[in-house]
């Protein structure tokens, strides 16, 4: 038997596919720091969502109802499953799912689950339609953006902003679309995946970097560590990247996390215009990337930080991480037997650790 | 009420059925969820009984006064029929008024 | 031991994304009673379908309202909106809050006056009011917001006719961020027509410049947005006092703001739309900090209606029928459609089952009564197996659905009130057909020619179709 755990998390987020989530990330490198001492709670919206099953990254698996249930329904059932299996961290890895938490954050108090996370105040100002607002006030360029909620608004932006010009979802998803027809077809397609109002953005042609930091919510701002994007999926995401050193970078990027006072994990996606060399803000995500396991091997763990300051700690003192340490995603099938399914769709919980290899008879799920 | 084609039942027997409600079926990789009284049918068909005894068996299992169940058995056998689970029959769901 | 509850056969396929029991689960908590009442026992009572409107949740949602304002600012006044639900009872309970009214046409000015609202605590707003309506409100002094050079032209006018010199306001076009802009209501500030009216009113010698008003949009759930509104309005009245000499009696912020409702394009629930002290902080805040915070601060108005009223409304349903589409998908048909409920269209209203669900649910699509293909409730709603009888929940409702329901194919139904103890009081009874046919004349020519035909249908029983027709 493990030593008794001394932490005890519950991490959202765990679908590594197409559009890989943080929280697979996020507890490897938990589980590099805390070792054998740690007892991950897996928290999932799907019976197939693969951080559920992958050998050796949950100890406990959980379904939650979806964010756009409301609050009542989220809570009750974190009241449920924390009666279940006592978790004293939580760490939401979904944009989604923050507006919910803070509306029920004092119940979770209650229940004696710390999170981090931003006030709604600094929530609101790096959303995507108030970054604007936010680049200015720190002095930080950025493309010209407009909201839009119908064709009209949609037309008039494409004649002031030109094409190629960016369509973008409220939480996921950009298009970058070359005419107004393409423009339309996006419009629709988003608008009736997230709703509406939709942005449109000026296109910066450049190169992209992202930058991963910790807010402690107070100003102060903790490891970040900027990385490049070197393989890039059909949708955009990072599929493998390498650290960078670029003190502009992450100054400016510290800087916009620091305006916001954040509390919690995030990404600064910025741009580098190829035509004046001016970094310019893309996006604020509202947690850490699905890369942020790089970070960790670049030395700097800031999920643990993050831990840390949920049990209002100190974050631990990081380094300045090298630049060149590189990943690359490499995709691997799990396999079950309809065991696993069965039992998230009937009970929405898979008792024990998940495992990639086929379960036999004497399975390695262990029933503890 | 017309019974099910032996091509059928043996299609029905092949069905990985659990007691929690979950149905795998093996031909296709598709999977269900089941409420009580489908399992109890389902299980009742695959034993190749004829749909008015079902009928009889469910009224006998569950709470079901004044409520149309062979009926609601023509329909479930026509939705399984939907799912390539049985071999469907034009004749099968003709039953629809009957319960009188 | 008792016999499980009998449900129908169903097989439900898994389909990745969906895989989510606890979802379900979820977004399936019966409502079992709307406050203390039972819901089946409302409907057995009062019959189905049924508006139910809570006093106590409307009367909170007032008072909750008011004090957020008040409490930043000393000379904030609440109107009951009058479009939003003018039903009696639900006026009247915001007036006994001490709300004034808040009007845009004729019909609600006079229902306001009925129940007892003396004219100078009605805000009369609109894009239409006839020279009547305008004569009625300038003799007693209602608050009466402008929207064109046209009506202020027939105000100067009646002004000269009564021979008094009427308060006059008018509501100003603002582009605060808020998308769509409401450019079609009132003067735009920044073309400058806005204070071309303004000087016309205060100059013009036939009338006194009365308030500004400004209406921003419909459920807008970014509150800042009224802090940009306060901001250009308390502005606008700072510049109208500077050039005219003449200090705007009131701001009037309007309405707007959003309730627990959820769009139908929302991917988040309406839960999460801000609470009202948010939309108070953000008005008070801005008004305080403008040129207007110099003492004594200017009266200001706020017309909210749905974010207030919304909540304490819902409607129960039965089920009349269940059936299975050509695509296999579940259908209800509830006996309630967008004739009373035509917020269907832009909200995913909640609906849930009236009683506690067992065994599996399915997204289900949910049909009114009407026979037209478009009387849909829900495109898709987790319910579980329902019966004829079943009674729904559908919340909320309190906002326009009773103002907008509309008497086709089928009456509206009764409305009941459940007062701060708990009781159901019957606060509209439902309609009957002589509700509808009441206003009719049919012409004395087609009376005979429908007498004919009934006489030669129901071969000779002529006399009992000429009664019908006579009653």
């Amino acid at each position: 038997m493990a030593s008794r755990p001394i932490l005890r998390v519950a991490v959202s987020g765990l679908h590594l596919g197409e559009n890989c989530q943080p929280g697979p990330g996020v507890i490897r490198s938990l589980r590099e720091a805390y070792g054998a001492r740690i007892h991950v709670v897996g928290l999932g919206y799907d019976a197939l969502d693969s951080g559920l099953h992958a050998e050796g990254l949950v100890d406990d698996a959980f379904l939650l109802p979806y964010p756009s249930h409301g609050p009542e329904a989220f809570v009750r059932r974190l009241e449920e499953i924390h009666a279940t299996t006592r978790f004293d961290v939580l760490i939401p890895c979904l944009d989604v799912e923050l507006p919910v938490l803070l509306r029920v954050a004092d119940r979770l108090r209650e229940l004696g689950i710390a999170f981090v996370a931003p006030s709604e105040a600094s929530l609101g100002r790096c959303s995507k339609d108030r970054l604007p607002e936010l680049a200015a006030a720190c002095g930080v360029a950025t493309p010209v953006t407009r909201r839009i909620v119908d064709g009209a608004g949609l037309a008039a932006a494409g004649r002031e902003l030109g094409f190629p010009m960016v369509v973008k979802g409220p939480f996921y998803e950009a298009d970058v679309v070359q005419g107004p027809t393409e423009a339309a077809a996006s419009f629709a397609r988003l608008a009736a995946k997230w709703g509406l109002p939709l942005l449109a953005q000026q296109f910066v042609a450049g190169e992209e970097f992202n930058v991963i930091a910790l807010g402690d919510g107070e100003g102060g701002v903790h490891g970040p560590v900027a990385m490049r994007k070197t393989v890039i999926t059909r949708l955009g995401k990072a599929w493998g990247g390498v650290t960078v050193e670029d003190d502009d970078l992450t100054a400016t990027a510290t800087k916009l996390v620091a305006a916001l006072r954040w509390r919690g994990g995030c990404e600064v996606e910025m741009l580098r215009a190829r035509a004046d060399g001016r970094l310019h803000l893309i996006e604020i995500n509202p947690r850490f990337p699905a890369w942020v396991h790089l970070a960790t091997r670049a030395g700097v763990n800031l999920p643990l930080g993050l831990v840390r300051l949920a049990r209002g700690e100190r974050p631990p003192r990081y380094k300045a991480p090298p630049p060149g340490v590189w990943y690359v995603r490499h995709a691997i099938e799990l396999f079950g037997d309809q065991s696993d399914l069965e039992c998230l769709l009937a009970t929405a919980r898979r008792r024990g650790a998940g495992t990639h290899q086929l379960a036999s008879d004497e399975s390695p799920r262990g029933d503890r | 009420m017309s019974e099910l084609a032996p091509a059928s039942v043996r299609r029905l027997r092949s069905l990985a059925i659990s007691d929690a409600g979950f149905v795998f079926d093996p031909r296709t990789g598709h999977s269900y969820s089941a409420n009580a009284t489908a399992l109890c049918a389902l299980d009742a068909l695959k034993r190749d009984v004829p749909s008015s005894e079902i009928a009889a068996l469910l009224r006998e299992r569950f709470a079901a006064d004044d409520v149309e169940v062979e009926h609601d058995l023509a329909e479930f056998i026509r939705a399984l029929g939907e799912h390539g689970l049985v071999q469907s029959d034009p004749g099968g769901g003709s039953n629809g008024s009957g319960g009188n | 031991m008792s016999k499980p509850r009998y449900e129908r056969p169903s097989l439900v396929r898994n389909v990745v994304g969906r895989m989510n029991k606890a979802g379900l689960r979820g977004g399936l908590t019966p409502t079992e009673a709307v406050e203390t009442l039972p819901a089946e026992r409302l409907v057995a009572e009062f019959g189905s379908p049924l508006f139910v409107f809570s006093e106590t949740r409307l009367r909170e949602h007032v008072r909750r309202a008011r004090e957020a304002l008040q409490r930043r600012h000393p000379d904030v006044r609440l109107c009951c909106s009058y479009k939003t639900n003018y039903l009696d009872a639900v006026c009247a309970i915001q007036h006994d809050e001490g709300s004034l009214a808040e009007v845009v046409s004729g019909m609600e000015y006079e229902k306001a006056r009925r129940l007892g609202v003396p004219g100078e605590e009605i805000v009369f707003n609109g894009p239409m009011k006839t020279r009547d309506e305008l004569v009625r409100a300038v003799r007693e002094n209602a608050i009466v917001h402008t929207d064109s050079f046209d009506e202020i032209f027939a105000i100067e006018q009646i002004a000269q006719e009564l021979g008094i010199r009427p308060a006059v306001g008018l509501r100003v076009g603002l582009d605060v961020g808020v998308y769509p802009r409401w450019d079609r209501f009132g003067f735009d500030l920044a073309n400058g027509q806005a204070m071309q009216a303004a000087r016309r009113i205060a100059k013009g010698g036939k009338l006194r410049l009365g308030g500004l008003h400004t209406h921003i949009g419909t459920y807008v759930l970014e509150a800042a947005a009224y802090g940009r509104a306060a901001a250009a309005l308390s502005n606008f009245a700072g510049e109208i006092e500077r050039q005219l000499g003449v200090r705007p009696t009131h701001l009037d912020l309007g309405g707007g703001w959003a309730s627990c409702n959820t769009l139908a394009g929302q991917y988040q629930s309406g839960a999460l739309a801000p609470p009202v002290e948010t939309y108070a902080e953000a008005i008070t805040t801005a008004l305080l900090a403008s040129g207007e915070g110099k003492s004594p601060l200017i009266r200001v108005l706020v017309e909210a209606g749905r974010a207030l009223v919304d909540d304490a409304g819902t409607l129960l349903t039965s089920v009349v029928s269940t059936k299975r589409l050509a695509d296999g998908r579940r259908a209800v048909v509830v006996d309630a459609g967008v004739n009373v409920l035509f917020t269907a269209w832009w909200y995913r209203l909640n609906i849930t089952p009236a009683r506690p669900v067992t065994g599996i649910v399915e997204d289900t699509v949910v049909f009114g009564p009407l026979c037209m293909n478009i009387d849909c409730l829900r495109e898709s709603v987790q319910l579980p197996d329902l019966r004829p009888g079943d009674v729904l929940v559908v919340h909320p409702v309190g906002a326009y659905a009773f103002t907008q329901s509309m008497q086709f194919i089928r009456l509206r139904p009764a409305v009941v009130l459940l007062d701060t103890q708990g009781r159901a009081e019957l606060i509209r009874r439902a309609e009957t057909l002589d509700d509808l046919v009441g206003p009719e004349l049919l012409p004395a020519r087609l009376r005979r020619a429908v007498e004919l035909a009934d006489h030669g249908q129901e071969n000779g029983n002529g006399p009992a179709a000429k009664n019908r027709l006579k009653r």
